[in-house]
């Protein structure tokens, strides 16, 4: 019987459930959808370790940000909920006037809740799963791989998590339910329908006066904002533009209607026109009763806008030019000298000459190898697995880089002027005294024949630059100028106008930083002087040995294990040991980076910031639209009464409409264009900060937040403006 | 008591035509409900004129169909047969939109729960009545401002209907119906809501509204008294038009005990009836 009730009743107020329902049903989808994303992997052949981690750490984050996602789903439908009660006060009365106990109507609410949440959560579920499955070939995109076994993919995880989540959102949803029904008095229930329309009017003097206030605070958020670049989060500029920006929108929102009815109504001409004065009072009435939620969306959509939009801008930064920047089948890399004050590097010599010196005495059979195999960083490797390198390697090339004694940077940049060393200060304080790194012209061909390109040329007395990071690239053409001039070891040396782009080694970036290439007399003066290199790389092409990449990287690696054995310590493959002491002082392999690697961490990243921004944004786009859409269909129910006399003084169906479509459109896009203007704000001081140095356009990913937001918003705003115009068309003709 | 059985005759309206332009014309109006097993007939052939510059009222028991008589003419409703002719245009055959033009045109309404706009205040509320006619922005002030001082309402033009009384929100109401100018205004149970005292004020105005500012009006109500403010009272009943009184040159009071002795004959007869 109570669940006969239940069921009648969720048919009855259909208009007020749809959107709840549909919001509900999405938000479950996507839930499941983005926390299956780790199973997915079965689908791909992925050999490499490293693109399995890359799908765990995906999984990883998206479990983690889904309890957050799991808050705002939880918001979302107890907000909705409590305002489909509030409006339903009245038949509680009914019922309880009709005897029932509160208990039993309690039961009603929680048979709704229960009906409700078990249908979304069902229908979630298997449309999650589809979507699951459609989001492989997606995956497959970003990571750019191919899906080898296509199978459909249940992932028990997601499914229980998802589970979980909601059981408990709808738990509390009923606790609250029985609360609420319990607490109320009957007369207050009965009663309830005049409340809903009450008419909330605000001084406009007063609200003139927050208006400006609140404009104020905004603009010194926004100035604080600008001036802390938001590159730290918890720079105190940041913390107060933050604070200033919630209060202000607080208040513009309280105080909005008021002060644009006060100038609205003055302006006769305009407002005194066809219904104007009734769509303009009802949108004041709306904002005025629910400026808390209004500014809950803004903030909201601010969020949701700045995340997704940040987030793809991060993709480009991870993403783009990654095949340019990793041209060689792996880079072996040893590190000989860093004059970075890391740990181990803080006491090193200054001197270049020392460095031997000091190497020698730190780690004496390291020193004695290199030197036996006079810093060839291929020779011990061929030695050490003669075979698997035949097999493996169809060619090599080393580069040895130096650096200048005698000469920094800034020696250099102070004879184009002071700008240009204020310019290189800009890229790093360090940077003018530091030694000019170099690299030989011979090295630098042996590369080049690797990828085949044709050779460089150096005139008599000339040196190139070599540059392709960006955030060097605004240097780079003030020192590759030939009224710059060198003493290298001795030899006189101009720079060349060209610039060298080529990228030396693989990398996550484009990572050649400001290298002199020198003719090979002054790399040989060097040597003679016993200065040793402060790194070298060995870039090797893979022969074509039908092997598969990741083969090829796995036999890479034992060849590098056969040479030094994994007990000597202090070498992992990829980043890991960069930073340990003893890796600096490992010859002749401290890293190994492979093109393989590299394209997969940059897929699988890419794979996880886009899915996380996806994620994100699309919750909080569904859960901001949704309040709005529920709120504003009720307030059209309220109003039924208010357009029946409309309809009987003579406004015709299209007035009724055009008045409609403004009221939602405006509550629609009051908090839109607030949010938009916040994001504005907080994007462009991003991408001047983080994107602009990094090289990356930040106008591919505005247009696609733009483009995410107008289609869910959008559709939110269809949606509710259609269903309102039939619930007002369908009272008019009754 | 001759005249509780005094049926109109239709010969007169014909004379009334000459005279008088007739401002509502029902012509053998039926409005049927409900389908082959439960007909319901809530308009059983009614004929009447009202020539304007009138004050009709009409009465009737509850269920006699006075309110489908009076949704008909405001064209909210539609008869199933017959014709009801507004200022000489047959309402009966227009399209939706046409109805649409022709309420906010032609007709001014006064209905029992006020129907004020909450969120307007009373400026804005009668200013409505004017803006969906799309008269110049710069009238409509004026307009207001004349109508409400005639109705004894210029002081709570600035207040919204919850800080004003029922009788204030009442003459608002009315204010909005007539400043239009309309052919033809139509009260609805005008003092349903109303303590005596507020409701003889506002019959007061409407008679006012009628003797000096030439409106026409037509009221429904089941209120004697109301009634009584009238130049002419119809009496239905089971959907049909039962008898009519006209005031003449009589006293209210006496317009009263006439139309009294009809009620008293009407709820007798019911009752005998049942």
């Amino acid at each position: 019987m109570l669940l006969k009730l239940a069921w009648r009743n969720i048919r009855h107020s259909v208009r007020d459930y749809t959107i709840y329902f549909l919001t509900l049903l999405f938000g479950v989808a996507v839930f499941y959808a983005f926390n299956s994303i780790g199973g997915q992997e079965v689908m791909f052949d992925l050999e490499a370790s490293a693109d399995m981690r890359m799908f765990e750490t995906t999984q990883y984050f998206m479990g983690m940000f889904s309890w957050l996602i799991a808050c705002v789903l939880g918001f979302l439908i107890l907000y909705s909920n409590g305002f489909l009660i509030r409006r339903r006060k009245r038949e509680f009365g009914t019922y309880l006037l009709l005897g029932m106990r509160p208990g039993q109507v309690s039961r009603i609410m929680l048979a709704e809740t229960v009906l409700v949440g078990l249908a979304s959560l069902v229908l979630g579920l298997i449309l999650g799963f589809l979507l699951s499955q459609a989001l492989a070939f997606f995956t497959a995109m970003l990571f750019g791989a191919t899906i080898k076994h296509y199978q459909f993919v249940f992932s028990p995880d997601a499914f229980w998590m998802t589970i979980i989540c909601f059981a408990i959102i709808y738990v509390v949803v009923a606790i609250f339910n029985t609360v609420t029904v319990n607490r109320q008095k009957l007369i207050d229930l009965l009663h309830a329908e005049a409340a809903n329309q009450k008419v909330v009017v605000r001084n406009p003097w007063v609200s003139l006066v927050a208006f400006l206030c609140a404009i104020g605070l905004l603009a010194f958020a926004y100035e604080q904002l600008i001036e802390s670049g938001l590159v730290m989060l918890d720079d105190p500029r940041f913390l107060r533009a933050t604070v200033c920006m919630l209060v202000g929108t607080f208040i513009l929102f309280w105080s909005l209607s008021g002060f644009a009815i006060a100038i609205i109504t003055r302006a006769k001409g305009v407002y005194l026109r066809g219904l104007v004065p009734f769509t303009t009072r009802q949108i004041a009435s709306r904002v005025n009763t629910a400026f808390v939620s209004l500014w809950a969306v803004c903030i909201m959509l601010f969020f949701s806008i700045t995340v997704f939009s940040v987030g793809m801008g991060l993709v480009d930064t991870f993403t783009t030019g990654i095949q340019e920047a990793n041209p060689y089948s792996a880079t072996l890399g040893a590190e000989i000298y860093d004059s970075d004050p890391v740990e181990g590097g803080a006491d090193r010599p200054q001197d270049p000459a020392a460095r031997a010196k000091a190497m020698q005495v730190e780690v004496p059979e390291r020193f004695a190898n290199a030197e036996a195999h006079g810093w060839d960083m291929a020779s011990p490797l061929m030695e050490a697995a003669p075979v698997l390198w035949e097999e493996t390697v169809a060619s090599a090339g080393q580069v040895d880089f130096y650096s200048l004694p005698g000469v920094t940077f800034g020696d250099a940049l102070s004879q184009v002027g002071p700008l240009a060393v204020e310019e290189l200060e800009q890229v790093s304080s360090r940077l003018p005294d530091l030694e000019l790194p170099l690299a030989s012209l011979s090295d630098v061909n042996a590369l080049r024949a690797l990828t085949g390109d044709e050779p460089l040329h150096l005139d008599e007395g000339q040196c190139l630059l070599a540059n392709n990071m960006d955030v060097s690239a605004k240097v780079a053409p003030l020192m590759a100028n030939p009224n710059v001039t060198i003493d290298a070891m001795g030899h006189e040396l101009t720079y060349s106008k060209q610039i060298c782009s080529m990228q030396f080694e693989d990398n996550a970036l484009k990572a050649t930083a400001l290298i002199t290439i020198v003719p090979d007399s002054v790399i040989d003066e060097l040597q003679r002087q016993g200065i040793i290199p402060d790194r070298s790389i060995l870039d090797v092409m893979y022969a074509n040995n039908g092997k598969s990449e990741a083969e090829n990287d796995a036999a890479l690696a034992q060849i590098v294990a056969a040479a030094q054995p994994p007990e000597m310590g202090g070498f992992d493959g990829g980043f890991a040991a960069k930073d340990e002491p003893y890796a600096r002082l490992l010859w002749p392999v401290t890293h190994i980076y492979t093109a393989h690697e590299m394209i997969s961490q940059a897929g699988g990243m890419k794979m996880m910031i886009t899915y996380l921004a996806i994620y994100i944004g699309f919750i909080f786009l569904i859960a901001t639209a949704a309040i709005l859409a529920v709120q504003q269909l009720s307030q059209t129910t309220d109003s039924l009464p208010r357009y029946r006399m409309l309809f009987r003084l003579g406004a015709d169906r299209r007035m009724v409409g055009r008045s409609l479509l403004a009221q939602v459109g405006i509550y629609f896009l009051l908090p839109l264009g607030v949010a938009a203007c916040h994001a504005t704000c907080a994007i462009v001081v991003t991408s001047g900060t983080l994107f602009e140095a990094l090289g990356v356009s930040v106008g591919g990913p505005i247009a696609m937040a733009a483009a995410f937001v107008t289609v869910i918003y959008g559709g939110y705003f269809a949606v509710t403006y259609l269903t309102s115009r039939s619930a007002v068309t369908g009272a008019m003709r009754a | 008591m001759a005249e509780v059985f005094a049926t109109p005759t239709p010969q007169a309206h014909g004379n009334a035509t000459a005279s008088f332009p007739l401002a509502l014309s029902v012509r053998q109006a039926k409005k049927v409900y409900g389908a082959r097993d439960s007909i319901t007939h809530a308009l059983d052939g009614v004929s009447f004129d009202v020539a304007t510059g009138e004050f009709v009222s009409i009465m009737g028991p509850s269920g006699s169909g006075k309110t489908t008589l009076l949704n008909c003419v405001s064209t909210i409703d539609k008869v199933t047969s017959g014709q009801i002719l507004v200022d000489g245009k047959d309402i009966t055959g227009m399209s939706k939109r046409a109805l649409a033009r022709f309420r906010r045109d032609e007709l001014g309404f006064i209905f029992q729960d006020f129907n004020l706009l909450d969120t307007l205040n009373g400026m804005e509320n009668i200013a409505l009545a004017l803006t969906i006619r799309n008269v110049p922005p710069a009238q409509i002030s004026e307009r207001v401002q004349s109508i409400a001082a005639l109705l004894g309402v210029p002081d709570v033009l600035k207040r919204y209907p919850n800080q004003m009384s029922g009788g204030q929100k009442q003459r608002v109401a009315a204010a909005r119906a007539i400043v239009s100018d309309p052919k033809l205004i139509l009260a609805d149970e005008p003092t349903g809501a109303l303590d005596s005292r507020s409701a003889a004020v506002l019959l007061e105005t409407l008679e006012m509204m009628n003797a000096q500012m030439g409106a026409t009006i037509m009221m429904v109500t089941h209120d004697s008294y109301a009634a009584s403010f009238t130049n002419r009272v119809l009496f239905i009943k089971d959907g049909r038009l039962f008898n009519e009184l006209r005031r003449g040159a009589d006293t209210r009071e006496d317009f009263f005990t006439r139309i009294m002795e009809v009620v008293a004959f009407l709820g007798g007869e019911a009752s005998h009836a049942a």
